[in-house]
């Protein structure tokens, strides 16, 4: 019987990602479980999804290139040879693909953010007062995400969605895993200071 | 500022950043499902426009594509072309032998026979998708293709 509360197969502990459980739900899968599969899915979309919207493809094809990785796996289940890192090779996969598509399409200009260009007007006096803050809060962070250089973009959506370790960042953006704290800090300084010119110029 | 502030900020981005659309990931859950097609895996071991271009200045996007696919014992070569504005694939099998091919577009299917000398020839949609190409030999047999936007 298979509980419908938790995945059979979870992937994190105590919030933090087992690298064994990652390789068994790997293997399971390639053995033809569907729910190791489904875990596998659930718990790497979210990294997946934010790595490949660094590249501003627009949402149809930003779940292609994610379902893409998603087949690649399939068609190395058996053969793939460090279970445990599946993580990273999801992403330089999906990185990958993406960079096929743009390239498949001919496109050298990526599509702007939509957030920057369509950001909803300040909320008018009915809402209440500490929505409206909110919402302008959020509006104003985002903003001033998209206008951080890529690497800090990339880093931070990383460490924000949270499900690789420093060791798997460090592989992933190839930079020393001693770097990763000290450029964490620096891109957050970064942001702070972009929310609050962006913040004064509204 | 102080590393609880840099925890704050980071939980506030992971709220903004926009989590994946659920039907994606029921999408990817699907994907599962080819893992039961038949045939073997020719998977994509060249690609001229990934394989090619690094560090290379892209001069021409006249050039033809070239992408080569592989299973232990065929090796499937295709090259796309645009020819006033026909986007074709042309390719061949090695070693060569006649089939059918099928190649999977857009939820959409398109047939070919892949003549006696292992070529074959087909026109593709106006925009690159994923592409898929089954291959099925008169023996039985079948391969196909790893999805590849084309």
């Amino acid at each position: 019987m298979v509980s419908t509360e938790s995945l059979p197969y979870p992937l994190r502990r105590e919030g933090r990602v087992d690298q064994n459980d990652v390789a068994a739900a790997v293997r399971r899968a390639a053995s033809g479980d569907r729910a190791a599969w489904d875990t596998l899915v659930e718990g790497f979309t979210p990294y997946l999804f934010a790595v490949v919207s660094t590249f501003r493809l627009g949402p149809a094809d930003t779940a292609e290139v994610v379902q893409t990785a998603w087949l690649r796996l399939v068609e190395h289940l058996d053969t793939i040879h460090q279970p445990e890192a599946v993580g990273g090779w999801l992403a330089t996969t999906a990185r990958r693909e993406a960079l096929r598509l743009i390239r498949a399409r001919g496109r050298e200009q990526l599509i702007d953010d939509v957030d920057i260009v369509s950001v909803p007007p300040l909320d008018g006096p009915s809402e209440p007062e500490q929505h409206a803050i909110e919402a302008d809060r959020k509006r104003l962070l985002r903003r001033a995400f998209g206008g951080l250089p890529d690497n800090c973009q990339v880093l931070l959506h990383l460490l924000a969605v949270g499900i690789l370790s420093y060791a798997e960042i460090a592989t992933q953006l190839d930079m020393p895993i001693g770097s990763i704290g000290p450029t964490r800090s620096r891109c957050l300084d970064r942001l702070r200071r972009l929310v609050t010119e962006l913040g004064v110029g509204a | 500022m102080s590393a609880d502030d840099d925890d704050e900020l980071l939980a506030d981005l992971a709220a903004i950043l926009l989590p994946p659309p659920p039907e994606l990931v029921a999408a990817s859950k699907e994907i599962f499902t080819w893992r039961t097609i038949d045939g073997e895996l020719a998977a994509l071991t060249f690609d001229s426009l990934i394989d090619e271009s690094v560090g290379a200045v892209r001069s021409s996007t006249d050039a033809p594509r070239m992408l080569t696919f592989e299973t232990g014992s065929t090796l499937v070569d295709a090259e796309l072309s645009v020819v006033d504005g026909v986007r074709r694939l042309m390719g061949h099998l090695s070693p060569a032998r006649a089939a059918e091919l099928e190649l999977i577009v857009d939820g959409g299917r398109l047939t070919t026979d892949v003549d006696d000398r292992g070529r074959f020839s087909l026109d593709l949609p106006e925009t690159a998708a994923r592409v898929e190409m089954r291959i099925r030999f008169d023996d039985g047999t079948s391969i196909w293709t790893a999805a590849t936007a084309i």
